[in-house]
């Protein structure tokens, strides 16, 4: 039984080839415990997502926001508490012949709150692809 | 001339409690390790001083956090332990867990625990009170610590270079104890002397 549930949302309805879009990696924590950012601070782990993409995709780095500092007993940590968006900026390629594109990615974390544990789950999100409008420009 | 006098006073008491105040921080690499006296499993006062004129590893653990399993599960830890204690280097594993935290026991369970997960070391120290923790700045479990025959602290921090919990990063990691004790044993300098360490946080009370 893990504390913390992964899911993967878009900001963007479609894909637009080569059009870039945000996603967000979405951890949803149960109360009292707690996930990394990157660095962690003196103890725990960043939290890591291993994209599996569609051929000609890319995925950037995580966009960590601000963690919360949490000092006890002299170890100070950054972390995130409740629920985070981890946000990474997907780039497809210019051209795109399927109808509609799944993102998958395996996602890894330390999840903590007296005790801590390794927690991972697979995610994926099915977006249609925008139509390249015939004749249009570049 | 009294005035100043006790001017000189209160300075050099100002400059006393400075003193100390620094000697309260962390470790620090190239001064000398911080003294501690801690029980062994067996109830014996063991102090680091103990050791002078050999090569010393201190090893922070708490049986139950996913990194010190990591090293443990895949026997990476027991075998840094039976490679360097033959080598005539004294290994003692440390536990900082303060009574009702993760990784706290009494000395018959921490002597079946060692047993149980094959641990060779020279000594078990328990230090529920987290003092020698402290003085040490020992922040994870792991945390790792390397003193030298003069007893001088030469690296603290990580146990190798694969920040994860995943046993299947031991056998490529670059391990910093190994590096230390081979480089400092040579008469060179230890490259790495100070790493960020990486694991759970140390269970102080």
């Amino acid at each position: 039984m893990m504390a913390v549930a992964a899911s993967l949302t878009s900001e963007a309805p479609e894909i637009v080839p080569g059009r870039p879009f945000w996603v967000s990696v979405h951890l949803a924590m149960e109360k009292g415990w707690h996930t990394y950012s990157d660095p962690p601070g003196d103890s725990g782990l960043p939290t890591e997502v291993a994209w599996e993409l569609p051929p000609g995709f890319s995925a950037g780095k995580i966009v960590w926001p601000k963690p919360r500092k949490f000092t006890e007993g002299g170890i100070t940590d950054h972390i995130y508490e409740g629920a985070v968006d981890l946000k990474v900026k997907i780039t497809p390629p210019k051209a795109i012949k399927v109808r509609e594109a799944t993102l998958k990615a395996h996602v890894k974390w330390l999840e903590c709150k007296d005790i801590c544990r390794p927690g991972s789950a697979r995610v994926s999100l099915t977006l249609p692809v925008r139509k390249a409008v015939s004749g249009g420009g570049t | 001339m009294r005035k100043v006098m006790s001017f000189i006073i209160v300075a050099a008491g100002i400059a006393a409690v400075s003193l100390l105040v620094v000697q309260a921080k962390d470790a620090e690499i190239g001064n000398p390790a911080p003294e501690f006296t801690l029980s062994d499993l067996s109830g014996k006062a063991r102090a680091l001083s103990e050791f002078k004129g050999k090569f010393v590893v201190l090893e922070w653990t708490n049986p139950e956090c996913p990194f010190v399993k990591k090293h443990y599960g895949s026997g990476n830890m027991q075998g840094l332990q039976k490679a360097w204690t033959g080598k005539d280097v004294v290994w003692l594993t440390l536990c900082s867990s303060a009574e009702g935290k993760q990784g706290f026991y009494g000395a018959e369970e921490w002597k079946k625990l060692q047993k149980d997960r094959g641990a060779a070391p020279t000594a078990t120290l328990l230090d529920p009170d987290g003092k020698a923790g402290k003085a040490y700045g020992a922040k994870t479990t792991p945390h790792m610590f390397v003193v030298n025959p003069m007893g001088m602290l030469i690296y603290k921090g990580a146990i190798d270079d694969k920040r994860s919990a995943d046993p299947g990063d031991v056998k490529d990691a670059k391990n910093f104890v190994d590096m230390a004790l081979t480089q400092s044993m040579a008469g060179e300098p230890v490259r790495f002397s100070s790493t960020q360490s990486y694991g759970c946080s140390v269970k102080y009370k």
